[in-house]
């Protein structure tokens, strides 16, 4: 238990408003149940339905790119398919909810994401909105070229909400943050 | 053409497609793993169907929530119809949301709008 602080961890996030953490492998089986956890137990009424769905909806995008793109891949993952490792913290503000992800990926797929990232900052809601439309369209029939249909649909979700950070690790690896505001609807928020 | 029904999950549509009355139904909620291997089955009996050229097609789509993926799969599936519509198939489509559900009411008009094929809204 050396170097383990529960009550410094505990204390930062009660700082940062934190209420569900998960860090470990997360699969389709696991994403699934916490999921409808987030979703059925994590909110307090009144609950606001476009609220709990904005926050499902990241909460899904975010751990699926977790099980498909994390470069730590995890082999047999629970009711198998594809499973990798990382963490996905939701926190609540007075204004917001924010759901964030992180893990490590390879620089080849992080320079194609940020890529995205980098075209859709500073968008207005109407432009994000349009962009995943036209992303959609244009989208492979697999749907899935690095993540990209989830991350305009997260920008749109979050109305422009969408930020991220990065750690080098080495030549090969980074590891990325992704933040996703859910704003609260505004009588709600001043309650 | 054999009835195509899917039992639903939690994260996979309930899906009744049976040609002996023209009533093809999905339901619930979709946000399988894989969403292309899922709607796999639904591409291929949709081809064959539509290939028979049925007198009359109701398509009634009761969605709660999609993944990207899965809305992907979707807009794909209303894209089939619209090519069936615009060579002369008759087919109707229904659209029913929750009440003060407005997010899938927007994806459903959206969805109309960006396939050109005509969807009646229907709160449920």
């Amino acid at each position: 238990m050396d170097g383990m602080n529960l009550f410094d961890q505990y204390t930062s996030m009660g700082r940062e408003g934190v209420i569900f953490v998960f860090r470990g492998s997360m699969s389709q089986a696991l994403l699934v149940k916490l999921g409808g956890m987030i979703r059925e137990d994590l909110f307090i009424a009144p609950k606001k339905l476009s609220e709990i769905r904005g926050v499902f909806s990241v909460f899904v995008e975010l751990a699926q790119n977790i099980t498909r793109y994390s470069a730590e891949k995890i082999s047999e993952p629970e009711g198998g398919g594809a499973g990798g490792s990382g963490i996905v913290v939701v926190s609540e503000s007075e204004d917001r909810y924010t759901v964030a992800s992180g893990n490590k990926i390879d620089n080849s797929r992080l320079a194609l994401m940020v890529e995205r990232l980098k075209a859709m900052s500073g968008l207005p809601t109407d432009g994000l909105r349009k962009l995943y439309r036209e992303q959609l369209k244009q989208a492979p029939p697999d749907g899935s070229v690095g993540a990209g249909l989830g991350l305009y649909d997260m920008a749109k979700t979050s109305g422009g909400g969408l930020t991220y950070r990065v750690h080098p690790i080495d030549e090969e690896t980074s590891f990325i943050e992704l933040f996703v505001d859910i704003k609260k609807e505004t009588e709600h928020g001043q309650a | 053409m054999d009835r195509l029904k899917i039992d639903g999950t939690k994260y996979t549509l309930e899906i009744d497609l049976d040609p002996a009355v023209g009533r093809l139904q999905f339901r619930g909620e979709s946000y399988p793993e894989n969403a292309r291997a899922f709607f796999a089955p639904v591409f291929t009996w949709l081809d064959g169907y539509l290939a028979t050229g049925p007198a009359k097609v109701d398509l009634e789509l009761s969605l709660d929530y999609l993944n990207t993926s899965s809305t992907k799969c979707l807009l794909d599936i209303l894209e089939v119809f619209e090519k069936f519509r615009s060579s002369g198939g008759p087919v109707n489509v229904t659209w029913f949301y929750a009440k003060d559900d407005s997010d899938t009411l927007l994806m459903g008009q959206d969805l109309s709008e960006d396939t050109g094929l005509p969807i009646q809204f229907v709160e449920r």
